[in-house]
């Protein structure tokens, strides 16, 4: 379990915000961290076998870290949060659940996520609530190496040949706008600005993101900069479509068992 | 405060450097840098502050399990509870020397100091071969087989290694 004994007791109402906002992040590295799991035994090459599967354990790790954290505030069963919810309840954003794709597709998502995650946990290790600095300031130095992999990835895609810039174009293109999605606000996010246990609202996070992204897109193709522009659609519930549906039934499907499996 | 029965802490941090980690058996939790408190109360109440390494470490659980485990054998140990806290955060720069020692030992090359800034100190310095000590080395791949380790070639010895990743 996380010790949240050393930070102050919340009223309900900000327990509960807190709880929704980081149920959302959990998720999110949850549903990544089982994408990048399916390239184990795929991937292009052995080296990208072992770092695929080396960063979507990572990714659950940092999901684990969050399903304690969120146990620790509602009393409540981190296995049950991550793996015995209906796939109604996960609040993940759309663009984590997208299959895999081609490889200039996942450097493109991990990328474009990885960049999104390093801003939001660069601001939470300010947070008042001490238990959640403490988490975010964990997954940071270790962000450092997925950043970096992912950066190497995206050069040689673009810098390759004609087609893997394409490619690595194509992707882009359709990923932006829901990555853009992932600064959507998150309900109830404003009592947790009010208090500084979310020190900077996702808004504000949105712009910081872009201007690590401009660079890289005037780079590899210009014409996308204004999809950076749309605005994010607010982080709530929304229908559950076949891509997550399929992906849910087998993350569960082990603990669906009922043969008594264990993290 | 600390009444007569109260378990000497030099004890408990003996006992500590029985558990190891798993998967690198050469070190234990103390030379590891996981140990950040150890409290004992006279009622025979020990509590345990550990600082967990990467969040992917599968063995985390049974770490503190194997911890809880040790130290309910020491005479006067009536209950331990192990907490996992993240402050401070666990570095590579907590592992004592004699971990380091014992690691390069076992086969991997320990992790640079890395003060907070692990890819720095990634470009900056040249890796020494484990078995040879060369630093004639290459980096193979940033991840490895655990989360914590990336795997390098040797070029004058011709030995495949993993290295500890800086944290």
């Amino acid at each position: 379990m996380i010790s949240t004994d050393d930070c102050p007791p919340l009223d309900a109402a900000t327990r509960a915000a807190l709880v929704t906002y980081l149920l959302a992040w959990a998720d999110d590295e949850l549903v990544l961290g089982h994408r990048d799991s399916e390239w184990t035994g795929f991937a292009p090459q052995i080296e990208e076998d072992v770092a695929f599967s080396s960063i979507a354990q990572d990714e659950l790790g940092h999901a684990t870290l969050l399903y304690r954290l969120v146990a620790e505030l509602s009393d409540d069963d981190p296995d049950r949060l991550a793996l015995r919810r209906p796939a109604a309840d996960y609040r993940h954003a759309a663009v984590v659940e997208r299959p895999n794709g081609d490889w200039a597709h996942t450097i493109a998502r991990h990328y474009l996520y990885d960049l999104a995650d390093a801003c939001r946990t660069d601001v939470l290790c300010d947070s008042s609530y001490a238990a959640l600095a403490g988490v975010a300031r964990k997954m940071v130095r270790e962000e450092h190496y997925h950043l970096m992999h992912h950066a190497v990835w995206w050069e040689r895609l673009r810098d390759g040949t004609p087609e893997s810039r394409a490619r690595l174009a194509d992707a882009t293109r359709a990923l932006l706008p829901p990555a853009v999605d992932l600064f959507g606000e998150m309900p109830s996010e404003r009592v947790l600005v009010a208090v500084g246990i979310v020190p900077c609202p996702s808004g504000a996070l949105l712009a910081e993101w872009c201007l690590h992204v401009q660079p890289l897109l005037s780079a590899l193709d210009p014409d996308l900069l204004p999809l950076l522009e749309s605005a994010p659609a607010p982080r709530h519930s929304r229908p559950v479509g076949q891509d997550f549906r399929a992906l849910h039934a087998e993350m569960t499907a082990v603990s669906a068992s009922g043969l008594g499996e264990r993290w | 405060m600390a009444g007569k029965s109260t378990v000497p802490l030099d004890t408990l941090w003996a006992a500590l450097r029985d558990v190891v980690d798993p998967e690198i058996p050469a070190v234990n939790v103390v030379d590891m840098g996981m140990v950040h408190r150890v409290e004992a109360a006279g009622d025979g109440r020990v509590t345990v502050e550990i600082l967990p390494t990467f969040t992917g470490c599968p063995a985390l659980d049974l770490i503190g399990r194997h911890v809880r485990e040790r130290l309910e054998q020491e005479p006067g140990v009536a209950q331990v509870d192990v907490r996992f806290v993240f402050d401070p955060i666990w570095s590579t720069d907590r592992m004592t020397p004699e971990g380091r020692a014992r690691l390069k030992g076992f086969g991997i090359a320990p992790a640079p100091i890395s003060r907070g800034r692990p890819l720095a100190v990634l470009q900056a310095q040249p890796v020494a071969c484990p078995f040879c000590g060369s630093t004639r080395t290459a980096i193979d791949n940033l991840f490895g087989p655990t989360p914590c380790r990336s795997l390098y070639h040797c070029l004058d010895c011709r030995n495949p290694f993993e290295r500890f990743k800086a944290l």
